[in-house]
């Protein structure tokens, strides 16, 4: 069912000459700056763009190659952008039974599945809604389920929570989460969140080439471009789940925080900004932080905040703190200091697993 | 053509010489209104300067019973000028000027092989005026006279809609003018109507009632009943009856 | 929603000038027409003749415009570059075409002796003074407001739905039938419409081209002018008919229209 992508694909008029692999099941994030090339990606795998050369594979088929292409209505692919297009004469059950439909699903079967689809989405009983009466966050609901209704062998997210507002996001990403397991998927994204909320693997784009490549884990630890750096942003311990709402890393200590829905056992992420970090010489007291032990790899000068390097369990994390604070702390390379994070501030999250 | 373009050029010069060479016989004080059918469009400018406005003889008379200022009325037919003067519209009596007798005429190279305004015409493309206007009343009349049954393919409501549709070899045969065939020239092969002959359509012009131009209407009218019949005869009109 | 702006209330000056220049001649024949003998003015064979071929021959004009305009449409407006111009030029054209000039134009193309028409006379076919030749007319005239209108329709709406139904798994075909069209429905109706409006209000290419004989060619635009010549009552009641049916045909098409644009 999920298949294997080989991608080798260049676009002289762009600039762009894409190489990577994406084993099947995995959910790999595109990351760039703007006009890197990750659209013209999606649009190459999606169809919508032919490959001067190359070519592109899934499993057994090829889509594009040097004597073949495959148009994207005989793809099986699920496309979600940022606009949840759904066609406004239908109503929210054939919009989703649409895709079935062209792919030969008689109307009763395509109906059903359209139906344990928008069940699978959490919108069972909008069947008969016109989609003109959507919130943004149902649009792209239903849109998630009209591109998963026809089995699609490969999954392309282009933005797919670019256009909705702060309030809709977590959910539909969680959701998407969800239903994603298993199915080989590439989503383009800004956000780092989408990167550690949904991806396994990540592929850099820069100027139309791959820059790098590898995990998630690997890329928040060791980013090796500065726009990976700035990217990141955001910090990421990763541990086992301990309970339902924390995580225990290899030295054992434990980070509290806060989740879409109970951990399940197993690999878990603490997803926290810089500045959600303060640095205490002693542990405080009376206070629901988690508390961390770290040692001072760095200290950089970044004007308003410094910015502290720490390493907490063998893991790389950074806390923005006030210049103030570094004096106050008598700070330098090498110094053990106490982390403290309100648990407010943690997000935490499975590890995306097939 | 060429006639058509000469008799335009003439109507022309005419039409921009007027006010500084004014014609010897015709010096009205001003140009007449002239209201006349649209037949006469082609000719009467070269007979005489006016303010012209050529139309169908029954639209002209609606346009009078409208209102419309004009001091000179010219119908194409005896129907239309009865149907003015019934209404008050014409000073005193009108006369007859000219007659136009109703023609056969076929495409120069006469496909269908029509003989004249006979029983060859069974089974050709012929067009006619529609029995409303007065060509075709003229058709229908000679077509009793001469104990045929006419099946046309059309009823135009202008005769010029029948001579564009012989001269462009669209249809084999129509009835037509003789001073519409003359436009034509050589696109057209012409046949004598003998019944025709005898019973032409006339023509009629009166001075309109509460003319503002009185004397320019009546000296129009000289012009036209004096040496005007010339120009008239040379454009395919019969002499008035 | 927001309310709508103002206009400046000079405007009002020419509103009314507009309303007079368009309503009063419009207002002027239906005072003038004999309402009390226009049931038995129009029941004359004549009239119900011409009422008959009219609403006839736009109907299957209509159908004809329908089945080549919306292909037309497609490919114009999915097309750029010179040559689609020169087809938006080459559609549009008619539009402005003096009606005489339109049936000149078919008369010396499709006439016995036209360009076309010389070899459809060997092969038997004559369209010339046929009921066929009225419905070239009419499609001639009218096919350029579907295009146009539902081209325009097409360029403004954009592929994205298009493009999202080929994600989905739909041929070209299969998107032009389910997504294109239905969301483009206004625009097809209303186009349809004036079409048919068009239609039925064509008159020089017809006379020129088709001729005038009653049950056969003489639709009623035709008949009102012939008898113009001769009963100008029944020219006035029938002239009535046709700014009636006219006047809901294209009522429709605004509603339609309307209707669309707030969805």
């Amino acid at each position: 069912m999920s298949e294997p992508l080989t991608v080798d694909a260049r676009v002289a008029a762009r600039d762009v000459h894409v190489r990577f692999d994406v084993a099947a099941g995995d959910v790999v994030a595109l990351i760039g700056p703007n006009g890197a090339g990750k659209s013209t990606t999606i649009h190459l795998l999606a169809g919508a763009l032919r490959p001067e050369s190359g070519a592109i594979t899934l499993g057994p088929t090829t889509l594009a190659g040097p004597h073949t292409f495959v148009p994207p209505h005989r793809r099986k692919i699920g496309y979600l952008e940022q606009r949840a297009l759904l066609f406004p004469h239908l109503n929210v059950l054939d919009n989703v039974a649409y895709g079935p439909r062209c792919w030969g699903a008689s109307r009763q079967d395509a109906r059903r599945r359209a139906a344990s689809e928008l069940a699978a989405v959490g919108l069972a009983g909008f069947e008969t809604r016109p989609v003109g009466t959507l919130s943004g966050g149902q649009a792209q609901r239903v849109a998630l389920a009209r591109s998963l209704a026809c089995d699609p062998d490969v999954v392309l997210l282009d933005e797919p929570f670019a256009a909705l507002d702060a309030t809709a996001t977590p959910a539909l990403r969680h959701l998407v989460r969800g239903r994603l397991r298993g199915i080989t998927t590439l989503i383009a994204t800004h956000d780092p969140l989408d990167v550690m909320v949904l991806a396994e693997r990540v592929v850099a784009l820069e100027h139309g080439r791959v820059t790098s490549e590898g995990s998630v884990e690997e890329m928040v630890a060791r980013p090796s471009s500065a726009f990976l750096a700035d990217f990141v942003g955001l910090n990421l311990l990763t541990g086992r789940a301990e309970g339902t709402q924390a995580l225990a890393l290899s030295d054992g200590s434990l980070i509290s925080g806060l989740s879409e829905a109970p951990l399940p056992e197993g690999g878990a992420r603490a997803v926290f900004a810089p500045d959600a970090v303060s640095l205490f010489t002693t542990p405080p007291h009376g206070s629901p932080r988690t508390a961390l032990r770290a040692v001072v790899s760095a200290i950089e000068d970044r004007g308003m905040v410094q910015r502290v390097s720490l390493l907490v369990a063998g893991q790389r994390i950074h806390a923005d703190v006030t210049p103030a604070a570094v004096r106050d702390l008598g700070l330098t390379e090498g110094d053990p200091v106490v982390a403290a994070i309100k648990a407010t501030q943690v997000a935490l999250h499975p590890v995306p697993a097939r | 053509m060429k006639r058509l373009a000469a008799l335009a050029a003439v109507a022309l010069l005419t039409a921009c010489a007027q006010p500084s060479t004014p014609s010897p016989t015709a010096t009205p004080p001003a140009r007449p209104v002239v209201f006349a059918a649209a037949s006469l469009s082609t000719v009467f400018p070269t007979i005489a300067p006016a303010q012209y406005s050529f139309d169908g003889s029954s639209g002209l008379v609606d346009q009078l019973k409208g209102g419309a200022r004009a001091d000179v009325f010219a119908s194409a037919d005896k129907k239309n000028m009865d149907k003015a003067v019934e209404a008050g519209l014409i000073d005193g009596t009108p006369t007859m000027f000219a007659t136009n007798a109703l023609v056969l005429i076929t495409p120069a190279d006469n496909p269908a092989h029509v003989t004249g305004f006979d029983a060859s015409l069974t089974g050709t493309k012929l067009v006619v005026c529609a029995a409303e206007v007065p060509c075709g009343a003229a058709a229908t009349k000679a077509a009793q006279a001469n104990g045929l049954s006419l099946r046309p393919v059309s009823e135009e409501t202008k005769v010029t809609d029948v001579l564009g549709k012989v001269s462009s070899g669209e249809a084999d045969a129509g009835l037509v003018y003789a001073t519409d065939a003359a436009t034509a020239g050589a696109k057209v092969t012409v046949f004598e109507i003998a019944s025709a002959k005898t019973d032409p359509n006339t023509y009629w012009i009166g001075v309109v009632a509460g003319a503002p131009n009185k004397a320019g209407a009546a000296s129009f009218i000289a012009t036209v009943m004096g040496e005007g019949q010339a120009t008239l005869k040379a454009a395919g009109f019969g002499p008035p009856k | 929603m927001t309310t709508t702006l103002g206009y400046p209330r000079w405007a009002v000056l020419p509103l009314g000038l507009t309303a007079a220049v368009l309503g009063l001649p419009l207002l002027g024949l239906v005072a003038r027409a004999d309402w009390p003998a226009l049931p038995q003015l129009l029941a004359s064979q004549r009239s119900l003749d011409a009422l008959r071929l009219s609403l006839g021959t736009c109907a299957l004009a209509t159908l004809i415009v329908v089945l080549l305009g919306v292909p037309t449409a497609l490919v114009l407006a999915r097309t750029r570059g010179r040559w689609a111009t020169l087809g938006r030029t080459l559609v549009t054209v008619p539009m402005v075409l003096p009606p005489v000039v339109a049936g000149l134009a078919l008369l010396t193309t499709l006439g016995r002796r036209g360009l076309v028409g010389q070899y459809l006379a060997a092969w038997g076919i004559d369209l010339g003074f046929s009921t066929a030749a009225v419905v070239i007319a009419q499609v001639f005239v009218a096919l350029p407001f579907l295009v146009v209108s539902l081209e325009g329709a097409l360029r403004s709406a954009g592929q994205d739905y298009e493009r999202a139904a080929s994600y989905l798994g739909a041929s070209p075909s299969r998107t032009l039938f389910t997504v294109t069209l239905p969301m483009a429905a206004p625009a097809l109706a209303s186009g349809t419409a004036l079409s048919f409006a068009r239609a039925l209000g064509e008159f020089g290419a017809t006379l020129t081209f088709a001729g005038s004989l009653q049950g056969v060619t003489r639709t009623l635009p035709l008949e009102i002018y012939l008898l113009r010549e001769s009963d100008s009552d029944l020219a006035l009641a029938l002239a009535v008919v046709l700014l009636g049916v006219a006047s809901l045909v294209v009522w429709f098409a605004l509603h339609v229209q309307s209707r669309g644009r707030h969805e």
